[in-house]
């Protein structure tokens, strides 16, 4: 459904901010344009129907985990060092550092 | 005075519990929670740091009535009057003593930065000494940033909103998270003297460029070698972004912990051991991004780790753009709708902007009676910025006017 919507335009957050029918997550995604359906909030696929009576026997899962308070995010780390280690990624982050040359940049737009 | 008894805002489950109760105490209205932790079987109700929280908001207002349920899942608190460290209410020569529990998972922060958004409006300037077996100083596994990081990346911001005097915050003893993440008997004295009427209006809208970046490396109980180690892998990712890099280095000995055991009472044990990092990137408009992290409890993590995981970390939070970074967006945030009824503005990375945790602080302040934000896209800056336009309430200090 909102797969063709443009991700993240600024009057759909507008709209969703104070819609209480969604929850803080159920607006970040529908406003990223990710898959809203057939997705738990946990992020797991809901395939529960196959093994519902396997469910029985499982431990409850603490959801009291991901209500607490965090500041900082959990960030995976291997991640953020692959995305970082990346020349193309940091030389786009370089355009928020002092050290960016901006005449260079300008004449490269020029030349484009 | 008298006031005719005001309606309870409600609300669920444990989330911002502490930044709820700040709202409530700024706006002066009494809230209900439910449904804390109702499932947990081993800590259902309100945890140690809340409750903890709660003893430091009393401590620091007068009249508070605070009532929780037997199970401790269910809260109500009808907020006081903010009166800061004045005589004659729990505070000795001018200091409010708050004592953490042992059990405290949280650091100290978790106390630090709720307590610096009452400080403005209080009556009398707020001078809180938290001590204890449960204040950790460093940035914690459970996602609490380091007090350094609050003395650099949070309480420079509220010299835009023109509250910029005596702000003072004293690391006396240094701690990282203790055995199984709780307790670490540091000590940290917060000096909030600069109280106001009603915070400036702002309009901070140009990111600009980081200019420098700079940092502490601090360890506790163990050798400084830690801290250099942490200090050479973070510049080696930072320096080739920007060459004024610099990461102080804080070297100081473990607390120890007076023993509860009564049989052997002088027997001291060494607590809070461990090191971390906290970096801080400066913009040539003065915004701030931070990025914190410290060693885990357990142990078993090398320094290079911890100093380039902060480094990478640090990148990620510049790489969001805006002019205040998403540890900071609820503070500012929370003063501009606390401002002068004006509309003030805050440019914010979209996927700050786009977190859960401000979502919801946008409808709590909302459901305390704040008029809602208004967004549109920014016109300069990185792409994908949003502009966030918040009306403040004109309330100012709630403390001041009725009393």
């Amino acid at each position: 459904l909102h797969s063709t919507q443009r991700q993240y335009r600024v009057a759909d957050f507008a709209r969703l901010l104070y819609d209480e029918s969604l929850t803080p997550a159920e607006v970040i995604r529908k406003w990223r344009g990710e898959a809203t359906t057939a997705e738990l909030p946990d992020g797991s696929a809901s395939n529960d129907k196959v093994e519902e009576d396997e469910n029985f026997f499982r431990k409850a899962k603490n959801k009291d985990e991901d209500d607490e308070d965090r500041l900082i995010p959990q960030y995976d780390y291997d991640y953020l060092a692959q995305k970082w280690s990346d020349s193309s990624n940091l030389e786009q982050l370089r355009q928020r550092f002092a050290t960016a040359n901006l005449m260079e940049e300008r004449h490269g737009n020029e030349a484009n | 005075m008298s006031s005719p008894p005001q309606a309870l805002v409600r609300f669920q489950s444990q989330k911002s519990l502490a930044h709820r109760l700040v709202l409530s105490t700024l706006t002066g209205r009494p809230i209900h929670v439910s449904q804390i932790r109702p499932s947990s079987y081993a800590n259902p109700g309100l945890a140690p740091h809340e409750i903890s929280f709660l003893r430091l908001l009393e401590a620091v207002t007068n009249g508070s009535r605070i009532e929780i349920s037997y199970t401790g899942t269910t809260l109500v608190y009808r907020p006081g009057l903010i009166t800061g460290s004045a005589p004659g209410s729990g505070a000795s020569a001018g200091v409010i003593r708050h004592e953490l529990p042992a059990g405290c998972v949280k650091g100290v922060s978790y106390f630090l930065i709720p307590l610096c958004l009452l400080a403005p409006f209080s009556k009398s300037p707020m001078n809180v000494l938290f001590t204890g077996p449960g204040v950790i100083t460093s940035a914690t596994p459970s996602g609490d940033m380091s007090v350094d990081s609050v003395r650099t990346a949070i309480l420079p911001l509220y010299a835009q909103f023109g509250i910029s005097n005596s702000i003072e915050l004293r690391i006396l003893q240094r701690s990282n998270a203790g055995t199984g993440g709780k307790g670490g008997a540091g000590e940290v004295q917060l000096v909030f003297g600069h109280q106001v009427r009603l915070p400036k209006t702002v309009h901070i809208l140009s990111p600009g460029r980081v200019k420098k970046i700079r940092g502490v490396a601090y360890c506790t109980g163990l050798s400084a070698s830690n801290n250099a180690r942490m200090i050479e892998e973070a510049r080696g990712i930072l320096n080739p972004m920007t060459k004024d890099t610099y990461i102080f280095s804080d070297v100081s000995s473990a607390p120890s912990l007076k023993s509860t055991d009564k049989s052997n009472l002088n027997q001291k044990g060494k607590t809070g051991v461990g090191f971390g990092l906290s970096l801080v990137a400066e913009s040539s408009t003065g915004s701030l991004y931070s990025a914190d992290l410290a060693s885990p409890p357990s142990g078993g993590v090398p320094p290079e780790d911890i100093g380039r995981q902060c480094a990478y970390q640090l990148l990620e939070a510049v790489s969001l753009g805006g002019t205040v970074s998403l540890a900071a967006a609820p503070t500012v945030l929370t003063l501009m709708a606390m401002g002068s009824e004006d509309v003030g503005r805050v440019q914010l990375g979209r996927d700050v902007i786009g977190n859960e945790s401000l979502v919801g602080l946008a409808r709590d302040l909302k459901a305390f009676g704040a008029s809602g934000w208004g967004v549109r896209d920014a016109t300069n800056g990185q792409e994908g910025d949003v502009v966030v336009s918040v009306v403040g309430r004109g309330v100012g200090n709630v403390g001041r006017k009725i009393a």
